[in-house]
């Protein structure tokens, strides 16, 4: 578990989330890992339901590389753990280019500016061309695009910071939104994604 | 003949169930989930699409 909780530290830049689905013990079991390992997003498998779902020779721990792509792609999957292995078959699967939402707020009010910015990096030694589309979700469960898709040319190794600030209209509906990002080449071939989720105050 | 049709049917189904309950092998999309963190907040893979998610299934004993 410190192994994993230092791969969640190390990765997360580099568009990997670490979920670690807890099978069927109490709440507080799962709140002390959680304390102990905090870049491990930890999820309680109550029922186990998912567990068998996932289940291979009936093991745990159990272990799944997950590709970016939109099937979500089961790259490798590994009972017991290695740490040198699973840290190989993330590499394998890294995007080239990735994009991290750092938001100003948690909240903000209707009337004022939803503000943001996108850090998208090219992590290779290359040129890279992506696409880039922003859209939120609405409390109400559809959404709505913002602005066109964007194309991007990055030269080798290139960060570039990306501000944004978008009206929030008084007629917005009050209640949760999530903010997201997505890179890739359209129409289907997703390299990486991001989130966050904000709240709208009168 | 009535009441064995259906028994037959159960056994043939256990017999397929190994196969069918096995988890997700390389190149198989991942099952798609939601699951509650100590908070008590909704994550689902599918919100996680897009990213390279390492998933541990773990228990503390």
């Amino acid at each position: 578990m410190p192994q994993i909780n230092t791969i969640a530290q190390d990765y997360a830049a580099k568009g990997v989330k670490v979920l670690g689905l807890n099978y069927m013990e109490s709440l507080s079991t799962v709140q002390t890992y959680q304390n102990w390992y905090p870049n491990i997003l930890m999820l309680r498998d109550s029922s186990g339901s998912v567990y068998s779902s996932y289940r291979q020779n009936g093991y745990i721990p159990l272990n799944y590389v997950i590709d970016h792509d939109m099937d979500q792609t089961v790259r490798y999957w590994m009972e017991g753990y290695n740490n040198t292995t699973i840290k190989n078959q993330i590499e394998n699967n890294l995007a080239d280019v990735t994009a991290n939402m750092d938001p100003a707020a948690t909240s903000f009010q209707r009337g004022t500016q939803c503000v943001f910015d996108i850090e998208v990096t090219n992590w290779m030694n290359s040129n890279r061309t992506v696409y880039m589309l922003l859209d939120v979700e609405l409390p109400s469960g559809g959404y709505r695009s913002l602005g066109p898709t964007q194309q991007l040319n990055l030269t080798p190794l290139q960060v570039m910071l990306d501000p944004h600030a978008h009206n929030i209209p008084m007629a917005a509906p009050l209640g949760s939104y999530r903010m997201r990002v997505r890179l890739g080449m359209p129409p289907a071939d997703l390299w990486n994604a991001d989130y966050f989720d904000f709240e709208v105050t009168p | 003949m009535k009441k064995i049709l259906p028994f037959a049917a159960m056994a043939l189904a256990l017999c397929l169930a190994p196969a069918a309950f096995a988890g997700p092998g390389t190149g198989s999309p991942a099952p798609d989930f939601t699951l509650y963190d100590v908070n008590g907040k909704a994550h689902s893979l599918s919100d996680y699409e897009g990213k390279v998610i390492l998933l541990n299934f773990w228990a503390s004993w």
